[in-house]
């Protein structure tokens, strides 16, 4: 019987010291900052290649994504004899 | 930040691309969804209505000796593209001209056959003068119905629709990815574009020299097609020693030698300007003159010197002149 009182306010004590942290930590949450956070953007484009195996025969076929920017790599639609 | 798919595969004997732009709806399948679907269509238009294949639905109407054939609605597009085609250029393009394609050597598929040598079959080529339609038109005997589903020719007049094939295949396949913000279909140089972001954006379709290869100049184009027909792909020599090709003169069943070996036109289809390039090349400088002037085009000579026709423009908002040299 004493044992589990004694667990008890063992846990309870523990609870509170948490509470004490805690309410401590709180003023810095509430602490108004007012120069803006700046926001960092970084913008990727990805081109991604695919090549599937056997792309030199008849059905193969070669796959990439890439962004529509004029510095896009992919080469020009040509027209030509075929 | 717009994507575009940039998808290339083999087809009809020749490279296809696809240039998918961005998907306009959300409920549009993802654009290498819809490209993989769209080269499954590729494929098996090629099949279908192959020359070379005895099983194809082409060689099946060929070898028909009905009348009046029940036919899919593929065929019946595709006879009914070539009779077009010869209704436009008043018989030049003529889609029946497969007994003198056979005579001339091209019964069989020359794909992954190595071409003879252009400037050699020039040097042996009769004088140049232009094609003329052949007086007995006999395309204007086949007739499509699409109510009644069937193809009428007499029978034994074979068709031929590979000179408005891959025009008529890259339209299709644009009317299929309109769903798309933008989009280049291109079946071995016979080339569709579309979409609102290439009103935007056009593209800027290079136009490759026959001989050289290089790039002699480039159309600007927000929507509809651009096509060239050349000599130098699909040129042998027979056991005679004589050279031949698979551009044939109508009135006399043998190949042209016009004094151009390439020809590019706009249209505002591919299918448009696949006949126009044809028409351009078939009739020669002066003619092709005349056929390019409306939208424009690229004229390369046998001498090898290549000549800007008319506005080389295609649809609202395209620049007027807007090739660059």
């Amino acid at each position: 019987m004493t044992d589990r009182l004694t667990v008890v306010l063992f846990t309870l004590a523990g609870f509170l010291a948490v509470l004490a942290v805690l309410a401590h930590q709180l003023p810095a949450f509430g602490r108004s900052d007012s120069r803006p956070s700046p926001v960092v953007r970084k913008i990727y484009r990805t081109t991604v290649i695919e090549t599937l195996v056997g792309s030199a025969g008849p059905t193969g076929v070669t796959r990439s994504v890439s962004g529509s920017s004029s510095s896009a790599t992919q080469p020009a639609p040509t027209t030509r004899v075929s | 930040m717009p994507t575009e798919l940039d998808y290339t595969f083999r087809a009809m004997g020749s490279d296809v691309r696809f240039l998918i732009g961005d998907r306009l709806l959300g409920s549009a399948p993802p654009a290498l969804e819809t490209a993989d679907r769209e080269r499954a269509f590729v494929w098996e238009f090629s099949d279908r209505l192959s020359r070379f294949e005895a099983d194809s639905e082409l060689s099946a109407l060929n070898r028909d000796s009905r009348s009046v054939v029940p036919s899919s609605q593929l065929l019946r597009a595709a006879v009914a593209a070539g009779v077009w085609a010869a209704r436009l250029s008043e018989g030049l393009v003529d889609p029946t001209l497969v007994r003198a394609l056979e005579r001339s050597g091209y019964d069989h598929s020359l794909d992954g056959t190595e071409p003879a040598s252009l400037q050699d079959a020039l040097a042996d080529a009769p004088p140049r003068r232009p094609a003329r339609p052949n007086p007995a038109a006999r395309w204007r005997q086949i007739e499509v119905d699409d109510e009644a589903r069937t193809i009428a020719r007499p029978p034994g007049l074979m068709i031929d629709t590979g000179g408005t094939g891959k025009g008529l295949c890259a339209d299709a396949v644009a009317f299929r990815l309109r769903g798309y913000s933008r989009f280049v279909v291109d079946c071995g140089g016979d080339i569709a574009v579309g979409g609102v972001g290439a009103q935007l954006e056009p593209y800027e379709i290079d136009v490759q020299h026959p001989l050289t290869l290089d790039t002699i100049g480039s159309i600007r184009l927000v929507r509809g097609g651009v096509a060239t027909s050349g000599l130098n792909v699909r040129i042998w020599q027979c056991a005679d020693g004589a050279y031949a090709h698979h551009l044939l003169d109508p009135s006399t069943g043998s190949p042209v030698w016009s004094g151009l070996i390439a020809a590019t036109a706009v249209g505002d289809s591919a299918l448009e300007a696949e006949t126009l390039s044809k028409m351009a090349l078939l009739l020669g400088p002066a003619g092709a003159r005349r056929v390019l002037a409306q939208h424009g085009g690229v004229i390369v000579h046998d001498t090898g010197d290549s000549e800007i026709v008319g506005p080389v423009a295609c649809g609202p908002g395209a620049r007027p002149a807007a090739l660059r040299a």
